[in-house]
């Protein structure tokens, strides 16, 4: 065991999208801070793939499927984990969980400098009161420990750095942010968007997605150049990810010290202060055990694997995990549905197009039990969409061959549009992840065991959003409606969240409303571990504002003396 | 292990001057060569498993489906050493083995119809090969009782779709390019079926294999 004698001000554990922002506030703030990533350093100017053409990799995109059988069963399941950007998803043999038989759960991982903020899908939107009330108002789960104008300047303040583009629409259940100009919808979405606001204008709109990505330059950052695939990596750095943005920031300040191949095993409680002092890691490279020392701990190494860290921190004092008084750290797993909704194609518009690859949809703010109540479910879900013409792929459903079939081929091909819905999941006592008995992961370190599952009100919400998919379709001149209603199993959306839940009673709360664990003044889990309901919005920039809010607090706790 | 090095040279140095003529890797680099190749090699999969008799008979085929027109056609755009790398490192042994038996039956095919293996029949009576194969593929996707993909022609029309359409030649028919600069969302193309405005065309998530795979969002 190697022990470092310096004492951090603060240790991040995490360098994803919620490690960046708190080694950027943190030392902003002027604190010398620690960031432990368990994962490889990232340069972007040598592991960024995107503008690596098809003909440069080996299967043309196809992928090198046998390695994903052999080394990412799981991960191969998210369409980032593709020919080039695998190497930034874990090796699920080096990473395993378990889950019980008949109840797949889908963890999505990424282990390096970045974390998944460099394979996210970067929409970001605004959560309201409407979605931190709804627990309280429905008698669910706990109720939030704080509104919407808590929340809210914290929104504009990482809005403001991260650059996200969008319209601003006026919506209540959708509050509008900071906001750069607006991306451009296609020929048909704007054909469907005048259709919803002509058939169901009262109660629904449609906007262009509100996404982490520049539409002019911004601090430091270029527009983006439309290439396409972002989910492996940005030279100009155009889209917001911690390696684009929070982690120079904090480079920048010269406060931060980045160990990468870190892999934190537990964290260090010390019962006479009540206090943590640490964390417990092993070198992912050399198996070295060490441990490191600060005064301010904060977990952002994702949901699950934060909660992990604590359940595998025992001590006397907690010997069901750190943090842990309340009995519910583990508890309360979420995760938002998705794939379902509908397709439909759109003839009449083929001498139509668009140029570049716009990395944004469209987006259909939630209505249902917003301005259409519903009998059968509570909560909802928003659409995110796109359109597109077909490709040379449909080839292969055509017969023919030949000069003409390749001149056809070359062609764009009819516009199909799809709409698909997200929706949000009730907190439930029974999905809860565990320290699995058995299983452990490369490092020793005891891998979880899943339990997760969809409930009743969730699979009526999706079988609904089908519905509604159709008939905004049909509205907007599409024919061929397919409804799209196979429910994709929980963790392959890719945002669990929740068991280390936020609250207002420390009885049934992990964390009160600053991400600060009640049972450790000076532990704080910032990433969304700490849900306690999920809404149906894309969570990132929620995780982003909470984690900036709960590093301004930490400072202020800590000059009070209270940590 | 004659045929392994063979068939490196294909990958490596297709249409380099560098084969005494004759040799059994000079005709099957003919058809490549006349069009001057430019496959390269495959993303470091070095072929390996076909035959030059089989890569001749795969070089054909796929040029018969996606023809030299006014830009260049499979065999130029290297769909040969595509369909190699995916027999060698991507195909399960029993897809594999089908494509394999499949792709043999064509020259006794050609043989028994014409007198001549299948590259060496004339341009009609590849076509009437080939659009037997294709019609049989075509009945065997409306009937709702037979899986149409586990077939070789199958295999070997996505297979030429794909090497066509994701090669640089193929790309660039498509309008494709790699730093567009811009998203304009409804522009009018100058004429359809012709005009330069189009969107690029990577592979996406509708071009994945594997069907039934979850895609996220944008």
């Amino acid at each position: 065991m190697i022990r470092r004698r310096e004492v951090w001000e603060a240790i991040v554990v995490g360098s994803g999208i919620t490690g960046g922002w708190a080694a950027k506030e943190l030392t902003e703030l002027g604190l010398r801070t620690l960031v432990l990533e368990a994962g490889p350093m990232i340069v972007p100017e040598r592991d960024y793939t995107e503008h690596v053409p098809p003909y440069r990799m080996p299967y043309r995109g196809w992928n090198d499927r046998k390695a994903l059988a052999a080394e990412q069963p799981v991960q191969r399941e998210c369409y980032a984990c593709d020919e080039m950007g695998r190497k930034f998803f874990v090796n699920d043999i080096e990473n395993p969980y378990t889950t019980p038989e008949g109840k797949p759960f889908l963890w999505i991982r990424g282990r390096q400098v970045g974390g998944r903020s460099i394979m996210w899908a970067r929409q970001s939107y605004r959560l309201s009161d409407l979605d931190l009330e709804a627990n309280a108002r429905d008698g669910i789960g706990i109720d939030w420990p704080l509104r919407y104008a808590d929340l809210a300047p914290w929104y504009s303040h990482v809005e403001a750095f991260a650059g996200i583009s969008g319209r601003p629409e006026g919506l209540p259940q959708l509050p509008d942010g900071v906001f750069l100009p607006p991306m451009q919808m296609t020929c048909v979405e704007n054909a469907v968007r005048e259709a919803i606001a002509r058939d169901f204008g009262d109660t629904r709109l449609m906007t262009i997605g509100r996404t982490a990505v520049l539409t002019r330059d911004h601090k430091g950052r270029s527009a983006c150049h439309y290439c396409g695939p972002c989910h492996r990596g940005c030279r100009t750095k155009s889209y917001f990810s911690s390696l684009n943005a929070t982690l120079p920031a904090a480079e920048a300040t010269g406060r931060m010290t980045l160990r990468p191949d870190s892999v934190v095993h537990s964290v260090i409680w010390d019962p006479a202060r009540g206090r943590v002092t640490g964390v417990r890691v092993i070198d992912r490279r050399t198996g070295e055990d060490l441990e490191f020392f600060g005064k301010i701990v904060m977990l952002g190494a994702s949901a699950l694997e934060s909660t992990r860290i604590l359940l595998n921190s025992t001590s006397a004092d907690f010997p069901d995990g750190l943090a842990n008084s309340s009995g519910v750290l583990g508890r309360y797993l979420m995760d938002h549905t998705m794939s379902t909704g509908a397709k439909a194609t759109f003839p009449g518009w083929e001498n139509h197009g668009y140029t570049g690859e716009r990395p944004n949809g469209i987006y259909i703010p939630r209505f249902r039990n917003v301005t259409e109540p519903s009998p059968d479910f509570i909560r909802g879900y928003g659409y995110q969409g796109w359109s597109t013409r077909q490709s040379w792929s449909r080839g292969l459903d055509m017969p023919g061959f030949g000069a003409d079939y390749k001149r056809r081929l070359t062609e764009p091909g009819v516009w199909e549009f799809e709409l698909g819905a997200f929706g949000e999941c009730l907190p439930c006592e029974e999905n809860y992840v565990e320290l699995d008995p058995e299983r452990v992961d490369a490092w020793g370190i005891p891998a979880l065991r899943v339990h997760c599952e969809w409930s009743d009100n969730e699979r009526l919400m999706m079988r609904d959003s089908a519905d509604r998919a159709a008939e905004m379709l049909e509205a907007g001149g599409g024919v061929d409606v397919r409804l799209l209603t196979d429910l994709t199993a929980p963790g392959l959306t890719i945002h669990e969240m929740g068991t280390a839940r936020m609250g207002r009673d420390p009885a049934t709360s992990v964390l009160n409303g600053y991400n600060q664990a009640w049972d450790a003044p000076n532990l704080f889990v910032i990433d969304g571990a700490a849900m306690p309901s999920s809404a149906c919005q894309n969570p990132s920039l929620t995780y982003m504002a909470l984690t900036a809010r709960a590093c301004h607090y930490a400072l202020w706790a800590k000059n009070r003396g209270e940590l | 292990m004659r045929r392994r090095r063979a068939l490196e040279i294909i990958g490596v140095a297709a249409g380099a001057p560098l084969l005494a003529p004759g040799s059994a890797v000079a005709e099957a680099l003919a058809l490549g060569r006349r069009t001057r190749s430019v496959a390269g090699p495959v993303g470091g999969a070095p072929p390996a498993t076909l035959t030059p008799a089989q890569a001749r008979t795969v070089t054909a085929l796929a040029e018969v489906i996606i023809p030299r027109t006014d830009t260049p056609g499979a065999s130029e755009a290297g769909v040969t050493a595509f369909v190699d790398a995916l027999l060698t490192g991507w195909l399960d042994a029993s897809d594999r083995d089908r494509f394999l038996a499949g792709l043999d039956a064509v020259d006794p095919a050609a043989r028994a119809a014409h007198g001549a293996d299948f590259a060496d029949c004339t341009p009609a009576q590849q076509t009437e090969l080939v659009g037997r194969m294709d019609d049989d593929l075509d009945r065997r996707r409306r009937d709702p009782e037979i899986d149409d993909t586990q077939t070789f022609f199958y295999d070997m029309k996505r297979f030429t779709l794909a090497g066509y359409f994701t090669s640089e030649p193929g790309l660039r028919s498509l309008g494709y390019r790699i730093i567009p600069g811009a998203f304009e969302g409804c522009v009018i193309l100058d004429q359809y079926g012709t005009g330069t405005r189009r969107r690029g065309a990577g592979p996406s998530r509708n071009e994945r294999p594997e069907r039934n795979r979850a895609g996220g969002p944008p």
